[in-house]
């Protein structure tokens, strides 16, 4: 398990490092920021003072280097547009990311996992018919969409929650909501096939046999049925935090979505830069721990990971 | 961005052929229309529920007048123009919030927060030695007056006594002196670069007595007195120092700073003792809401979660229907989309651009007064000249450029210019809504007079530093904010014709260069007034610039607003010195 987990980790490293040096020369393309920052009229020797503070002034393989170096000691660099270190502006607008992505995430695994499981075992009925097209709506409707009816029907016609802003646990539930749509519907249609594969198989049909009571069977086949879905719902947690940018927006929810927004709009490169690597570690980690649930949760994994076969 | 819900459908002269929907007749994005059959499909849901979303008219349009004070009376249908009174009766109503697309996460720093979408910041926190009244002139504030030596390089401000500042001390020349040599002289200045001519002229203050301060430029520079950075309290900027002075500034305005959250609000509470009881806010507490979704504006608006909501389109607008509590205001001339002929800037190379007839051709040949009524869905005019009205100089009498696409066809003969073929260049930005839809609609109308257009569209921050680099060729769309245009050079220097030479055009025109020189250096506002006028009739013979359409902008105003007061042409949210509270 150790050789797996370490093998695991050095992969990641790597990802990073790769993210890292493309993120930097792919926002270089794009042109110089100095030049978003001087008014046209401003003179030479002005422009080159402006390029001198922001670093700009120097070879691309200088500016490489020390951004490599600073990234080594967890310096994210300065802020071009709010004169600021990146890592701080981050780490403000990160809980707010946080708190809606795990919302989301809590609110799209429940519901879908839920719905998924009542789908496949009541097969063919009208419960069965209503989740799949819930699932198919949850995935093909964008998210601004359902975001703007969302904020029709609750904030300006009903008008129970705001339609905006950050503030108590009633300015989360639209934007949580909105963000969940999509894993809840891929959630659904997943788990539903993954459990009702799982109860065709022989020994879930040896326990209907037995007799076995309705809750033990579900822990059971979901047991059996959890390496996708926690693979799935792994990959969607790590969306739900870099993914949320549309949310962010249309609900003015101050988190790192909107920061890279204004990161892009501003060519504020550090910031950007910041945000992909960021989101790129949750990413990252998310899928690590999803790796290594799979040896909490599948034996034969454990034993892979010491040099011994399964036999699968 | 902008969006439009409804197809768009062109008015054309009956003789050219019919524009083919799809091309560009039947424009609609997909989050437009998405939008819009949510709406659609919510609506009939609520209806069926028995929702009391019953009203069918829309909101009031205020078509506010220009020339007078711009003061708008919220909740009457009246749209008869008064001004804020000088006694103001406090409101019952605590808070304002207003909403708006961007602060730009500028520090609320009134020396760092300058320009465009971020004025708001230095406005509420800020008062300056002159600013400008409704009209858009400028009118002596932290200052009573100033007098210029004879060789026009000094110029003595006399400063209004007993004004507080927010820490406390109260208002003098030690202020103004802090604050020029913050951005000039010292050890942050290299941060202050967006103040250019300060920086290029200004070479020191001098203290002469409490009230009276002393700035001295290496040239004449008659612009001092529109481009003099607002003070900041220079007891505490001394006692904080910078970094934290950025973070919690200090001025002399109408509202003093409480907080930032990033990328969500910026609030500020009354300044008790700000000076000048006529612009003294009758509410206490205001609130900048950063609401980035117009849709989220207009939800706001409607449910009361903010007071104003800045930044509104046409189609925005439409979602307003319905609620009679909401005023629409509509402020004309905001935002002069031009159409530049960029080919001009390069004197080495031939274009049939630089043929005079040609660009003639060109600006016949597109029906402004159509898309003035179907794209901008009737938000939008017919710029008459180059020049607009808020700038000094501007020639009423100037005539626009009839729509005659034969007579263009016709010129386009004569030039030898009949297959021409060139490039249009557009960007998105909020001060023209829509302009790469425009670019689009004026490359079919150039396609109906033979003129094959290649349309390239960028984003916006690839865009201007192309644009100020000379990298773009052929036509391209800039922008121009109107209420920039208080201050005749900018028009010609700092947005169209401008490059690294500060106050030389780029086209090379040593015309129109003479008529700039001069006005740089009058000081006299008449005599700066007529070779305003020379430089405007310059610009609309040489049609460097198309002047294609002149936008309005839309603000909704809630029902907690007793009335809405603005300075002519400006888009931007605040000075709240025109606005009451009920």
């Amino acid at each position: 398990m150790a050789r797996y987990i370490l093998s695991r980790l050095a992969q990641a490293i790597l990802v990073l490092f790769v993210v890292a040096t493309v993120v930097f020369g792919l926002s270089r393309a794009s042109g110089n920021a100095a030049d978003l920052f001087i008014p046209q009229d401003a003179t030479d020797e002005t422009k080159e003072l402006v390029r001198q503070n922001l670093g700009l002034d120097k070879p691309l393989i200088a500016q490489y280097g020390d951004y490599m170096a600073n990234l080594a000691q967890g310096d994210l660099g300065q802020s071009f547009a709010y004169r600021t270190d990146v890592r701080g502006l981050i780490l403000k607008a990160l809980p707010n990311t946080i708190q809606l992505g795990v919302t989301a995430f809590l609110i799209g695994s429940f519901f879908g996992v839920a719905m998924g499981v009542l789908s496949a075992l009541r097969q063919g009925t009208w419960i069965d018919t209503v989740g799949k097209a819930l699932a198919l709506v949850g995935q093909s409707v964008p998210q601004f969409f359902v975001g703007i009816l969302l904020v029709i029907a609750f904030a300006v016609n009903i008008q129970i929650f705001p339609p905006f802003g950050k503030g108590g646990i009633q300015h989360l539930i639209l934007p949580a909501v909105t963000l969940a749509a999509y894993p809840l519907a891929s959630l659904t249609r997943l788990t539903r096939s993954a459990v009702i594969e799982v109860l065709r198989k022989d020994h879930t049909l040896f326990e209907q046999a037995k007799g076995v009571s309705a809750a033990r069977l579900v822990a059971h086949t979901l047991r059996n049925a959890s390496l996708p879905i926690v693979t799935l719902a792994g990959i969607q947690l790590g969306g739900l935090f870099s993914g949320a940018v549309i949310v962010e927006q249309i609900f003015a929810w101050p988190g790192v979505g909107q920061l890279v927004l204004q990161g892009i709009n501003s060519r504020d490169y550090n910031v950007v830069q910041g945000v992909v690597l960021v989101n790129t570690m949750i990413f990252v980690v998310v899928l690590f721990l999803v790796d290594v649930s799979y040896g909490l949760l599948d034996p034969r994994v454990r034993r892979h990971g010491r040099g011994v076969a399964t036999g699968s | 961005m902008s969006e439009f819900d409804e197809p768009v459908i062109y008015e054309h002269d009956e003789s050219m052929p019919p524009i083919e929907p799809g091309t560009f007749g039947f424009s609609m994005s997909r989050r437009s229309f998405l939008y819009g059959s949510a709406s659609a499909a919510l609506a009939a849901f609520l209806a069926a529920c028995g929702s009391s979303s019953n009203a069918t008219e829309g909101p009031t349009v205020t078509d506010a007048p220009v020339t007078t004070a711009n003061a708008i009376p919220v909740g009457s249908s009246d749209s008869s123009t008064t001004t804020a009174s000088a006694t103001r009766t406090e409101a019952k109503t605590e808070t304002l919030t207003i909403g708006v697309s961007s602060l730009q996460e500028a520090y609320v720093d009134p020396n760092w927060a300058v320009g465009g979408l971020i004025f708001p910041l230095q406005w509420a926190i800020a008062d300056f030695l002159y600013f400008p009244n409704q009209e858009g002139k400028f009118q002596p504030t932290l200052a009573t007056g100033y007098t210029l030596s004879d060789d026009k390089l000094t110029w003595t401000f006399k400063l209004r006594p007993n004004v507080t500042m927010h820490d406390g001390s109260t208002f003098g020349a030690k202020d103004v002196k802090a604050t020029i040599e913050r951005i000039v002289s010292g050890p942050n200045a290299n941060d202050y670069a967006h103040y250019v001519a300060i920086k290029s002229n200004v070479t020191g203050a001098n203290v002469i007595d409490d009230l009276t301060v002393e700035i001295v430029t290496n040239k004449p520079m008659a612009t001092l007195v529109v481009d003099m950075p607002p003070p900041i309290a220079s007891d505490y900027y001394n006692q904080v120092g910078e970094v934290e002075f950025k973070k919690n500034p200090r001025s002399t305005g109408p509202w003093k700073f409480v907080s930032q959250e990033l990328n969500a609000n910026v609030k500020y509470e009354r300044h008790e003792e700000f000076w000048d009881a006529a612009r003294k806010p009758n509410w206490k507490k205001l609130v900048y809401a950063i609401v980035p979704d117009e849709s989220a504006r207009v939800a706001g608006i409607q449910t009361g979660t903010l007071d104003i909501a800045y930044g509104l389109t046409g189609a925005g607008a439409e979602g307003l229907t319905g609620n009679n509590d909401i005023e629409l205001v509509e402020i004309k001339e905001t935002g002069l989309g031009y159409c530049m002929m960029l080919d001009n800037v390069f004197p080495e190379e031939t274009s049939p651009l630089k043929d005079i007839r040609v660009r003639k051709a060109l600006l016949m040949a597109v029906d402004r007064e159509a898309i003035a009524k179907s794209l901008y869905k009737g938000y939008a005019t017919v710029p008459q000249s180059g020049t607009p009205k808020i700038t000094p100089g501007h020639n009423p009498d100037t005539k626009s450029l009839p729509f005659d696409p034969e007579g263009a066809k016709a010129l386009l003969a004569e030039a030898g210019a009949s297959d021409l073929e060139v490039q249009l260049s557009s960007y998105t930005t909020t001060t023209v809504p829509d302009m790469p839809k425009l670019a689009e609609t004026i490359a079919q109308y150039w396609a109906q007079i033979g003129v094959k257009a290649t349309l390239n569209n960028m984003e916006t921050a690839t865009y201007l530093p192309q644009w100020r680099n000379k990298q773009l060729k052929g036509a391209a769309m800039i922008a121009g904010p109107t209420y920039f245009y208080v201050e005749p050079t900018r028009l010609s220097v700092n947005s169209f014709f401008g490059s690294k030479a500060v106050y030389t055009t780029i086209v090379g025109d040593t015309e129109l260069d003479g008529i700039i020189d001069q006005i740089i250096v009058e000081t006299d506002f008449d005599k700066r007034a007529a070779l305003g006028r020379q430089q405007a009739d310059h610009i609309d013979e040489s049609l460097y610039g198309l002047p294609m359409i002149l936008t309005s902008s839309l603000i909704a105003v809630g029902p907690n607003v007793e009335s809405f007061g603005y300075i002519t042409s400006c888009p931007y949210a605040g000075p709240t010195s025109w606005i009451l509270a009920k």
